[in-house]
C-alpha cells in the first residue's frame, strides 16, 4: 500500500526537477534574450541616443513593478497568515476557559 | 505602517477572535484582499503612465519645452506636506479605532478629510494658474503627461476624500459601532496608498 511519505517525496522531487529545468532555460537563453527586440533596435538605433536610454529605463521600471508588487503583497499575506496562525494557537491552547464559554 | 492592534484586541473582521468564542475570522479579511487588489491594479496603471512619461521626458531635449511655464515647486512642496500631515491624522484615527475611542476617532477623521480637501483645493488653484499661463492638456507632451498623471492622482484623492466624508458622517451618527468598523480600516489603507502614490509622483513629475 503506498504511504503518504512516498507521495510527498515524489512531489518534492518533481518540484526540484521542474525548478532546475526552468532555471536552466533562463540561464542558457541569456545570450538570446540580451539581443532585445529587433523592432525596438531598428526604431531607436544607437544605444547612446537619449531616446534609447530613456526607453531602456522605462522598460526596466515597468518590468520590475510586477515582481515588486508580487513580493510585497505575497510577503504581507504570508506575514498575516503566520500571525493569524500563531494567534489561533495561543487562543486555543493557552486559554481553554475562553473556548468553553 | 499601520499600528499593531494586538495590544487593544483585534476586531473580529480584521482577523481577530469574535467575542464569546467560536471560530476565528480568516487571517486576512475579504475587504482587505479587495483593497489590496485594487491597489495593485492602480499601481500597474500608474506604472504604465510613468513608463511613458519617462520615455517622453528622457527623449526630449529641454523640459519644460521653451515657451511653456515651469511647474510651481514651492506651493506643491507645501501641498505635499499637507497630504503627509493627513497621513498622520489618519494614523491617529486608526489608533482611535483600535482603542475604541469615539471622540478621538471623530476628530481625527474630520481632520483627515479637511487636509485632503485642502490638498485638492490647492491643486485646483495651481492648475487654474497654469492654464492661464498657457499649459493645457492639449499643449503637447508636456501638458498631456502632467495633467494625465497629476489629474489621475487628483481623482483618486477626490474618491478617497468622498469616502472619508461619508465615513465621517457615519462616525458622527448613531449607527457606527466599533464591531462593524471595517470600512474605516479599508479607507485608511486606501488613503495611505494615495499618499504613497503622491510620494512617487511628486519627485517624478515636479523634481525630475
Amino acid at each position: 500500500m503506498p504511504r503518504a511519505n512516498d507521495n510527498s517525496r515524489v512531489t518534492r522531487t518533481l518540484k526540484t526537477v521542474v525548478t532546475a529545468v526552468a532555471l536552466s532555460a533562463v540561464c542558457l537563453s541569456a545570450d538570446v534574450l540580451a539581443q532585445g527586440c529587433a523592432m525596438c533596435g531598428t526604431a531607436v538605433g544607437d544605444a547612446r541616443d537619449p531616446l534609447a536610454r530613456s526607453m531602456a529605463s522605462s522598460i526596466y521600471f515597468m518590468l520590475s513593478m510586477p515582481f515588486a508588487l508580487f513580493l510585497s503583497v505575497g510577503g504581507w499575506l504570508a506575514y498575516r497568515m503566520r500571525r493569524g496562525g500563531h494567534r489561533r494557537e495561543w487562543t486555543q491552547g493557552a486559554r481553554p476557559e475562553e473556548n468553553s464559554r | 505602517m499601520l499600528p499593531s492592534s494586538s495590544s487593544a484586541g483585534p476586531l473580529p473582521e480584521l482577523g481577530g477572535r469574535p467575542p464569546g468564542g467560536g471560530p476565528s475570522a480568516p487571517a486576512v479579511s475579504n475587504g482587505r484582499v479587495a483593497i489590496v487588489m485594487l491597489m495593485v491594479a492602480e499601481t500597474m496603471l500608474f506604472t504604465t503612465l510613468l513608463g511613458g512619461y519617462i520615455v517622453l521626458r528622457g527623449a526630449s531635449g529641454s523640459w519644460p519645452p521653451p515657451g511653456l511655464p515651469r511647474l510651481p515647486l514651492a506651493v506643491t512642496w507645501v501641498n505635499s506636506l499637507v497630504l503627509m500631515a493627513s497621513c498622520l491624522t489618519m494614523i491617529r484615527a486608526w489608533r482611535a479605532l483600535s482603542a475604541k475611542d469615539p471622540r478621538r476617532l471623530r476628530y481625527s477623521v474630520a481632520e483627515t478629510a479637511l487636509l485632503g480637501t485642502t490638498f485638492l483645493a490647492i491643486q485646483g488653484t495651481e492648475w487654474v494658474r497654469l492654464v492661464r499661463f498657457g499649459l493645457k492638456l492639449s499643449t503637447g507632451m508636456y501638458g498631456a503627461t502632467f495633467y494625465t498623471l497629476i489629474g489621475l492622482h487628483g481623482l483618486h484623492v477626490l474618491a478617497a476624500v468622498i469616502w472619508l466624508l461619508w465615513l465621517a458622517a457615519r462616525v458622527r451618527g448613531d449607527r457606527f459601532t466599533f464591531k462593524r468598523a471595517a470600512a474605516l480600516d479599508l479607507c485608511a489603507m486606501y488613503w495611505f496608498y494615495v499618499c504613497g502614490l503622491w510620494a512617487v509622483l511628486f519627485p517624478a513629475v515636479y523634481l525630475y
